[in-house]
This record gives C-alpha cells, structure tokens and sequence, in this order.
C-alpha cells in the first residue's frame, strides 16, 4: 500500500530538480501538446529521444520510472490492442472477425508510445519536484484566476494540508485494518459485495478519525494565527533562472522539430 | 510582573443528562478559577483528563472566551475581539497530537506558516526558522518531511513553529502524552532549554507528576477547580490531599512520605532520586 | 504448559533491497500457560513486529510459531483461526471502533467467530464486566462515550474472543493515572480470573513492574532478556545502556545497594521498598 511510485519525489540535485516548478509545469503541458502532435515516425522519434533525455538528465533511479509505468500497462496494453483491430485499409492479416491492417499497427504503436511518453514525463515532473513545490507553483500560476473569484489559495491551502495527510491516513488505514484483522474481520476471500461490506470496519473508523484530524487541525492554524490568504507573505519566492529561460529554449526547438517533421514527412497517423 | 491574569474564570458546558433523555444540564468545567503567571516563569498545570486544564490553554490564547471572568494576557483583554491575532502572537498554543498541527510536507515550511500568516517578510522568516529549527535542535532535518520524523521529533517542529512567531508565552497542553519515554525526555529538554535560555514563559499542562516536579510552581486542577499551588516540593508535599484526590506523587516521594509516617527520621519530602538516595544514605548509615 | 512457542523468528522487511531492514533477529523463546509477561524496549526495537508475528497478522521471514503446539503457518489459509486464539489489542484501539452501538462492536469478533446469538450475548456481556462497563452503555454509540471508556470497549472487544494468550500494545497511553491504575487492575484481575496468558507491551516500567511475573526486553530486533520481572529490573545498568529506564524506585533502592546498604535487589513498587527499609531499619535498632 505505502509503495505506490506514481507521484513520489524523489529527492536529488539534478538539473530538473533545480528549475523553476512553475517553468517545469508550463513545459511539462508543451511538451504534452506535442505529443499529441506527433503524425509520423520522425516526429515521434523526436519525442522518444527527448523523453529519454528527460529521464537520464533527472537522475532518477529507472527502477521508479518502470514502477509507475506498471501501474499503468494495462490500460497501455489495452488500449494499443483496441487500435491494432480498428485500422483502415488492406488487411495483412484475417481471423474471423479480426484484422490487422498496416494502419492498424501504426495506430497501436503511436498510442502505446503517446501513452507511455505521457507518464514518464509526468513522473519526471512528480520525481524531481517536492508536491510543496508542485502546489506552490500550481498557486502561483493561478493567481490571475482570482479574478474570476476562483479561491486559488483556498485550493493551494487544501492540496498542501491532503499532502500532508495522505502518507498519515495510510499509514493509518494500513493500522486499522491490523486491528480489525485481530479481531477476525475477513478481508481477503468472500464474494465482491461480501468484499466491500468488510471494508465498512475499516472505512469508518478512518472517517472518524480523518475528521478528528481536520478538526484538531483547524485550531492549530488557528492558533498560528491563519485567517486565509490575505496579508500572507511566504518565505520562499520562486525565480526564474538561466537554466529555466535554456530549458524553454530546448523545448522550443522541440516543438519546431516535431512540426517540421510533420511538414515535411507524410503523415502515419491522422 | 504578570503575564497573564485569570481572574474568577467560569465556562460552563451544555451537556446530556445522563439520567433523563433530552434534557440539558449545565456542567462548569471552570468553576471560579483565577491565577496569575509571571514573565518568564515555568508553571506546571495538574490534573487528570476532564478537570478543565486543556480549557484553561484554550482560554490563554482567546480561542476560548469565559462565560464570565476576565483574562488579560500581557494587559490585553482576551475578550477584545480586535486583540486575537495580537495575543495569538504572544501566546502560542502546542497541542498534544503533534501529527494534527503540523500543515506543511516539508520541516521548514511548516515552521514557515505562523510568521509567514502574520505577513513577516521572507528575509526575516527564513532569519526565524532556522533559529526556530536550531532551538529545538531539529535545523538538520529542515528539508525532511514530517511522516518520516520520530513522535518527539514531531512535536518539537511543532514547538519550532510556536517559536518562530516569537512569542512571549508558549502553552503546552499534554505535549508528551503521546511520545515514548525518549521523545519526552526530547521534548521536556526542549522545554526547559527554552525557559532558562530564552526567557520563554512556559505553561505545561500535564498529567505526568515527574513533569512537573523541576517547574517553578505547580497549580493542581480538580473538577474545574484549582485545589492547591505553590512551588512542587509545596504541593507535592501534600501527599494525602493528592492522593485524596486520586492524584499520583513521584515516586520518591511517596517512598519518603510513608517512611516519615512510620516515625523514620525524615523531614522533607524529596522529589528527586538524587536528593532522596542522599537522605536514605543518612538515615540507614 | 507452553501456550505459545516460537523458534529461531526472524522477519525482514524490504528484503534484497537498499531499505532492507531486520526487524526481528532469530528470537525463541516459550511462554507458559498463567504468564503475566511484560513486553519492553523502545521504539523501533521490534516489539510490534513481533507481537504481530504471534498472531499471524505478520508472516515471519523464517522460523516458526506454535500456539497450543500448533504450527500458525502449517495451513496458511485457516491463519484467521489463530487470531481468535491470540488476541491483540492495538496501541489506542479505540480507533477501531465502528458500530451503531457498543454492544454491537464488541460483538464484532465473536461474530467474526461464527457463534451462536446466545453465546454471543454471554460473551459481550463478561467481556464488558471484566473491563468495568456498565450495561447501560452497551446501548450507547461507542463514539459518545469517554475516551477511557471507549478505550475499555475497544478492548472488550478482544477479550469477547475468548484468546488463549492476549497481547496489549501500549493500553495505557494517553489515559491520566487513574485511568492508568484502573485498567491496569483490570487487566490483572482478568489473567488472574483466566489464568490465561497476558502479553504487556510497554513503555511504562513502573505498569510492568507493578503487574507482570515475566519480562522480555527486546532490543535492536534481538530477544536482550527474558526472565522473572524482578531479575531483569535488577540489572537496571544494562537496561539503561538499551535506553530503557527502569522504575525510580527501583533505580533508588540499587542505589542504596551500591552504596553498601543492605537491602534486597529487584525491589519493584513503593510498599516493597518502605517494607524493606523499615525492616532494615528495624533489624539494627533505629526505629
């Protein structure tokens, strides 16, 4: 339970570690945007290479990427399976009501290697930045929503205090379940109604408990004298550096070449 | 000169009749309570659960307001609304779960969030988090996060970030009651270290008697009254009415207590071992 | 009569990887049917990994554990079975509570247990005499109770299995010193009214000393001690060396001794030692 790799910093001092969280989250959308651009082979070669060079430059263990990517492979599997069977075109192959078209390859291998770019990107972004900095930044970036009366420090303020508390209700789900195990509770066979229904010792007590927490928390802030966003000042400001104005640059010459390579190259995929 | 003043304090509860459904009684958790502290002094409030010691705390920084009596911290009336943020500042307030006070993922930033709330400028608060960090001895685990940290550990980032507000007063209500015996040793150095190094005025709230015995003076709670103060070798001497009362002696004391009863030659109750091995050495030698 | 026997227990967390981390070391040891055995060391020293191994909430890396002779891990799949047997109370389990009412809660394992409405009823009702809850309160929330109530139905709830040998982490944390007397009388009354076996975890010396007759002392994941509660509070320098700290009474009277005085080791609660002294006192003529 407590091992789950999506989303988890990893503490370093790599080049990615040190940009700007905010430039890492703008950059992190560009790139996104691109790799849904990517419309033939050289494109996607393009985007491949330059995951690979996210990856080696944040010098985070592969083992944690290959772990968050195993969350997620069979929805990969599945989905590249799904397209493989619905191409277009001269079939190569014909079982039945199944075949394979050359079309039909080429969108299974665009939307695995879409797919799985996407998540390691992602888990870059997660590995190399503290969630504090990632929640602060998101805040600081969405600061000119407060003109539509979006409550952006409300929201900051809410995702910090889950951050702070997810690792604790684990912790504590994983105690819970000890206790009510100790007294018999049978978590592990049974029918899946039979399943949920033993999960009830286990989800209130964690309920209550969650609320107790909350209420607990709220007179601390209180007693530290929190009275919401306004006149609040911070002790980190976040600036922009040399590293983060060259990383843009490199991903502007991203985007410039994987949009040369769909000019210039005839499309795979639509 | 007082710090705070607690004069004729009463708060009452409405609460379920335990013999009749529906029906309200009024319960006063505080009956009539007034004490003062001094600047600078180290008081210990006894007591066990329910007898209004964690009341009194909630009172001491306005996030409780008496149904009738007055408290005045440093001068100022804790019933002026105007004035709460201003005593918050010079009373911080340390609770006994030390997973449920701490907001940030990272050490640093959660002592960050008091002076970053009252709008210091973040040259001077990154000046008093690591001051903060450095007084309670935890300045080299500023980049860690929380859940990672032992109880006592935890409790003292708690204590850090009271600190890097400055305050005048610190009020700690049962900070130990959930540490193992070496995150409370932890955190009473820290305490103390504070009071003598710093001037900090310290209010403990505990039901540990040992916790109690190096404070300068001890009040002693009973069903929302004060039932006795006075330095601990004052009341701890009174070991029949703590006893009465079903209040715990350290157990020294305890030890020279029914020796005296016995007609063993002793006249003053120690509350240390050191002090009582001394005085055993003269009577068995 | 051994009612619990373990052998050569080990556990390993994270096995084969940077974090791997002995929790427990190759401990044996057998407890007797009537023991009243105290649990100590500090944080981190494996008790809990331990304690949870007796149950079988935890499989252990190697080695084996007998209840009543029987190996917990010879049928994996009837491990529930053992839980019934062992009984384990958390550290603050009133954390687990979660029925409409607390009668219903304690009911909670003898259900989980497959028995009879009857039987059931008979079962709540003792476990709730021995921890000192009034019947009217069975009727009642479980959360609108007191915290040292709430506490008491928690482990009321274990006690209703009927264990064999019961193991409580830490019961006393958190409640003032009459809750702490009360409980822990109950508690005593309970294993001497069963003559079941009691496990005591805890960071309290002065509640081992006061109610145990065995005192195991784990430390750094090893079995340290295990002896007669008196024997291993006698040798307060070791145990002060593992960072745990014996009673101050204690701690005085082998003062004394050092000292060159004349009185007996292993003194453990306070009527002991002013019985001792006074009769010491007594013997060469000064009262």
């Amino acid at each position: 339970m407590r091992d789950i790799a999506f989303g988890q910093f990893y503490p370093g001092h790599s080049l990615l570690h040190k940009l700007d969280p905010r430039a890492k989250i703008i950059l992190l959308v560009a790139f996104i945007v691109l790799v849904f651009c990517t419309a033939n082979y050289a494109a996607l070669a393009v985007v491949v290479a330059s995951v690979i060079g996210v990856i080696l430059l944040s010098k985070v263990p592969l083992r944690l990427y290959f772990k968050s990517l195993k969350m997620i492979i069979f929805i990969v599997l599945i989905t590249s399976a799904l397209n493989l069977f619905y191409g277009t075109g001269e079939p190569l192959w014909e079982f039945w009501v199944f075949k394979i078209t050359l079309a039909g390859i080429n969108n299974a291998v665009f939307v695995g290697a879409r797919i799985i770019s996407l998540i390691l990107i992602s888990s870059a972004l997660t590995f190399t930045t503290s969630p504090n900095d990632l929640t602060d930044a998101l805040e600081r970036l969405m600061k000119p929503l407060n003109v539509f009366h979006v409550k952006v420090h409300e929201i900051a303020m809410m995702m910090t205090i889950a951050l702070r508390f997810v690792p604790l209700l684990l912790e504590e789900t994983d105690k819970i379940m000890s206790a009510q195990k100790s007294r018999g509770a049978d978590m592990e066979s049974g029918s899946l109604i039979q399943r949920i229904k033993a999960l009830i010792p286990v989800l209130i007590p964690l309920f209550v408990s969650a609320f107790r927490r909350a209420y607990e928390l709220a007179v601390a802030m209180e007693c530290r004298c929190y009275q919401g966003g306004e006149g609040r000042t911070r002790m980190k400001s976040l600036k922009l550096s040399y590293r983060d104005y060259v990383s843009s640059a490199v991903v502007v010459v991203l985007i410039v070449g994987v949009v040369l390579c769909n000019v210039l190259l005839p499309h795979t995929v639509r | 000169m007082d710090f705070i003043t607690a004069q004729n304090l009463v708060f009452r509860y409405l609460e379920e009749d335990e013999t009749q459904v529906n029906t309200k009684v009024v319960r006063n958790v505080l009956d009539d309570v007034s004490f003062n502290i001094k600047k600078g002094e180290f008081v210990a409030l006894l007591g066990h659960n329910g007898c209004g010691k964690s009341t009194i705390s909630k009172h001491l920084n306005a996030m409780l307001l008496p149904d009738s009596g007055k408290v005045y911290v440093d001068s100022l009336d804790t019933a002026d609304e105007d004035e709460d943020f201003t005593i918050r500042k010079k009373v911080g307030l340390v609770l006994q779960n030390p997973d449920n006070q701490l907001v940030a993922s990272v050490v640093e930033e959660d002592v960050a969030f008091g002076p970053e709330n009252i709008g210091i400028e973040p040259k001077e608060i990154r000046r008093r988090v690591d001051n903060a960090l450095k007084a309670v001895d935890m300045y080299d685990y500023r980049n860690q996060p929380p859940h990672k940290l032992s109880g006592g550990q935890k409790q003292r980032v708690a204590i850090a970030g009271i600190i890097a507000m400055e305050p005048s007063c610190i009020v700690l209500d049962e900070p130990t009651a959930m540490l193992d015996p070496k995150g409370r040793e932890e955190v009473m150095s820290t305490i103390k270290r504070l009071n003598r190094e710093q001037g900090i005025t310290i209010v403990l709230i505990t039901h540990y008697m040992e916790e109690a015995v190096d404070a300068d003076r001890v009040i002693v709670m009973d069903d929302g009254k004060i039932l006795t103060q006075g330095t601990p070798q004052e009341v701890f001497s009174q070991v029949e009415l703590l006893k009465r009362h079903r209040l715990d002696v350290p157990q020294v004391t305890e030890l020279c207590y029914n020796l005296k009863a016995r007609g063993v030659d002793i006249d003053t109750l120690s509350l240390h071992s050191d002090e009582c091995i001394e005085k055993l050495l003269e009577v068995l030698k | 009569m051994s009612a619990i026997k373990v052998e050569n227990l080990s556990c390993v967390y994270g096995a084969k990887t940077p974090f791997e981390q002995h929790a427990v070391k190759k401990v044996s040891f057998e407890i007797n049917k009537g023991d009243f055995v105290g649990l100590i060391g500090h944080t981190g020293s494996g008790k809990s990994t331990l304690v949870q191994m007796l149950n079988g909430l935890i499989k252990p890396t190697t080695g084996k554990v007998y209840v009543d002779s029987v190996d917990l891990w010879a049928k994996p799949k009837e491990i529930r079975k053992f839980r019934f047997k062992v009984g384990l109370v958390f550290q603050y389990p009133e954390y687990q509570l979660f029925e409409e009412t607390v009668y219903k809660d304690i009911a909670f394992g003898p259900t989980n247990m497959g028995l009879s409405q009857s039987e059931i009823k008979e079962r709540v009702i003792h476990a709730a005499n021995f921890v000192g809850l009034k019947d009217e309160l069975l009727n009642k929330s479980p959360f609108d109770l007191s915290g040292g109530e709430k506490r008491r139905a928690a482990i009321a709830g274990v006690i209703a299995m009927d264990p064999q040998v019961l193991i409580l982490d830490e019961p006393t944390a958190g409640l003032d010193p009459v809750g702490r007397n009360v409980l822990l009388s109950q508690i005593s009354q309970y294993q001497k009214a069963k003559n079941n076996t009691v496990i005591l975890v805890s960071h309290s010396m002065e509640d081992v000393a006061r109610v145990t007759n065995k005192v195991m002392v784990m430390n750094k994941g090893n079995l340290a001690m295990f002896d007669d509660t008196a024997a291993v509070f006698a040798r307060s320098d070791e145990l002060s060396k593992m960072g745990l700290r014996v009673p101050q009474i204690t701690r005085v009277i082998e003062a004394l001794r050092e000292k060159g005085i004349d009185l007996p080791s292993g003194v453990l609660t306070v009527d002991k030692a002013v019985m001792e002294i006074t009769e010491l006192l007594k013997k060469e003529g000064k009262l």
